[in-house]
């Protein structure tokens, strides 16, 4: 966002937030006009009313007039100017000169100290000498002064001071963003406006916590996010969360740091389309950091996940304001995002190599201003008082939401040159398969060649991407009976309806060949769980059942079709 | 060019973009103070994604004088 962009949003923001004023005072030796309406508008765009003002260029700042009655104050002396030249001076004047200034510079601290020690928010900037100091072999009086004074910070402050540590800032956006050397000669104006974005994102968190308006609770998803694979297809052995592997390596540290953000009260959910017992066996990996304990509630469903988080929230007593949800796939976060605007989601990085950093630098959602004991027992508390209870759906916003994909799917039928494919998926799918009768490559090219069968084949593509071919039927035909050997799709492309679309294209295909009768079969199996009621939805009659076995069918004449009106489909 | 810049001085001054005339000054109101200059000067960096040097700055205090700084830019 460019900085008039920013200015003319604040305003818009300040005149639409009705919560009252959050007064803060900045204090400082330097220049930082910008920084008020930059952290206005931070703090702004995440509900806390933030009115900053701003007092620049203190010279002296034990002797400034202060006014007491800010809700927070934030103090920004710049090492630079602590003394006039400093920055240059250092390196030049007497070393028992130098030691003089020191002694000031802390007497000074002191007297801040004890003027703020009652105030309840009081934030103080750390001493950064990189600015003025590059030079990596030599160890120049300069840094040293900034090193000294940390520590007399760190080490004598109230408790009540909340230290903001300008190093990790710099570095983030790097040098030659953050300084304006232009400005700073004429206007003692050091810093840029990306540096005071940075430095606003930085301590926004912290206003919010003592607002208390901070991130309680994350909610995550399983596969992708907190392991490498698909436990529903893969297995439990052939998902990845251990150091055997570089992926492995990656998710086994992001499962640390979300166990770090519970030992600091963050509360965890997970939240998954997947069978429960799979999510269960994979907590139970002797790899996993994370166990089943470590999550208040866990929504492990074939559910669209905004109901689900609706439910997670709801039995938790939480707001979606509160809540952050961390998943792989954008059609997750984007569905969540429609339904609840308050959450923040986060999307997995593409390069996984990036979570571990990206989940390090979400954690300050989490901030909080002094995590009590209590904090950390968080997930207990909300176990216990966790009831089940089924969520009410949302169909209306879900509807919305489809819509807004311009989801699209094709059908071919018979065709040779997805043979391949065709049996890779057969051979692969688990959960979304309704008799997991795999077939091999040859086997489909003699089913296609023989004459009396219809090999579907689905494409699917929504504005997330294109998934390829994912999806199958495949269809034997007798006079005018039709038996639905399988049916499958990957679970790439679930929660979409896009079954239900397939379903109407299939049987117009055989309406059209004067079909008058199609009989399914539903297998169960360990995976499968989630289409089991597959065929009486499209109002087939269960005829027997066994174990193993379930028969369905269905006059053609009473199909159930579903008619979406979000998915546009093309048949070749 | 010269409507960014008047669009600029508005949002950075608060300042109403129909009393912003092509003589408009930092004597021309008092909006237009020297702290008010540093955030003018940085959004006008921005977004004509360009630097000025000291003395350049010191010359962009009316509109003129900003549009003449600007349109010295290749």
């Amino acid at each position: 966002m460019s900085y008039i962009e920013l200015l003319n949003q604040n305003r818009k923001l300040a005149s639409e937030l009705n919560s009252p004023a959050f007064d803060i005072s900045v204090y400082s030796n330097i220049t930082l006009s910008p920084l008020k309406e930059i952290l206005e508008f931070e703090l702004r765009t995440k509900g806390l009313n933030g009115h900053v003002k701003i007092v620049n260029n203190i010279n002296e700042p034990a002797l400034f007039d202060y006014e007491h009655s800010a809700q927070a104050i934030l103090l920004w002396f710049d090492l630079s100017y602590l003394i006039e030249g400093l920055w240059y001076k250092s390196e030049t004047i007497a070393a028992s000169d130098l030691a003089a200034c020191i002694e000031k510079i802390k007497q000074d601290l002191n007297t801040l100290f004890k003027r703020f020690a009652s105030h309840k928010s009081v934030c103080i900037t750390l001493f950064s000498s990189l600015p003025f100091s590059s030079d990596s072999l030599f160890h120049d009086r300069y840094e040293e002064l900034a090193l000294n004074l940390n520590q007399y910070l760190r080490y004598y402050k109230p408790d009540n001071f909340q230290l903001i540590n300008l190093d990790k800032i710099l570095f983030n956006i790097g040098k030659e963003r953050a300084l304006t050397w232009s400005h700073f000669y004429r206007t003692k104006s050091l810093y840029s406006v990306s540096l005071f974005m940075a430095y606003a994102e930085q301590i926004a968190p912290y206003y919010l916590s003592i607002y208390g308006l901070r991130k309680k609770l994350l909610i995550v998803d399983c596969d992708f996010t907190l392991w490498g694979g698909i436990v529903g297809e893969e297995g439990v052995s052939g998902i990845q969360m251990t150091r055997e592997s570089s992926t492995g390596q990656i998710y086994h540290e992001a499962q640390h740091i979300l166990k770090t953000l519970k030992s600091r009260g963050v509360i965890l959910a997970a939240c998954s389309k997947n069978n429960p017992e799979d999510i269960d066996a994979a907590l139970l990996h002797p790899g996993a950091i994370l166990r089943k304990e470590d999550f208040a509630v866990t929504a492990i469903n074939w559910q669209d996940k905004a109901s689900n988080i609706k439910h997670i929230l709801n039995s938790l007593n939480i707001s979606a304001d509160q809540a952050v949800f961390l998943d792989d796939n954008p059609f997750e976060t984007e569905l969540v995002k429609s339904s609840l605007p308050e959450i923040i989601t986060l999307l997995v990085p593409k390069d996984r190599s990036d979570y571990p950093g990206f989940l390090r630098e979400q954690s300050s959602l989490f901030f909080q201003d002094k995590p009590t004991i209590e904090d950390k027992h968080k997930t207990e508390q909300y176990q216990q008082a966790f009831i089940r209870e089924q969520s009410k759906q949302n169909y209306d916003s879900i509807h919305d939401y489809l819509t807004s994909l311009d989801l699209s799917i094709k059908l071919t039928i018979n065709e040779r040159d997805s043979a391949t494919r065709l049996a890779q998926l057969s051979q692969k799918t688990n959960q979304f398969n309704l008799t997991t009768l795999r077939q091999t490559e040859t086997e489909i090219r003699n089913l296609i060649n023989s004459g009396e069968h219809l090999i579907f084949g689905l494409q699917a593509s929504d504005r997330f991407g294109d998934y390829g071919l994912t999806g199958c039927a495949i269809i034997s035909l007798h006079d005018k009976k039709a038996d639905i050997m399988n049916l499958m799709l990957s679970c790439r492309i679930l929660g979409r309806n896009i079954e239900k679309a397939f379903m109407d294209s299939i049987m117009k295909k055989l309406m059209s060949l004067s079909v008058e009768q199609v009989s399914g079969r539903f297998c169960p199996t360990l995976k499968n769980h989630q289409v089991e009621k597959f065929y009486p939805e499209f109002g087939f009659k269960q005829i027997s059942k066994t174990p193993a076995e379930q028969h369905f069918l269905l006059q053609i004449s009473d199909y159930r079709p579903s008619n979406l009106d979000y998915i546009e489909i093309h048949q070749n | 060019m010269k409507d960014k810049v008047k669009f600029l001085l508005s949002t950075v001054l608060e300042y109403p973009l129909e009393n912003i005339d092509d003589q408009f000054s930092m004597n021309s109101a008092q909006e237009w103070d020297s702290l008010k200059q540093i955030n003018l000067i940085l959004a006008l960096e921005e977004e004509f994604s360009t630097y000025f040097d000291d003395e350049e700055i010191m010359s962009m205090t009316s509109l003129n004088g900003i549009l003449k700084i600007l349109s010295s830019r290749p």
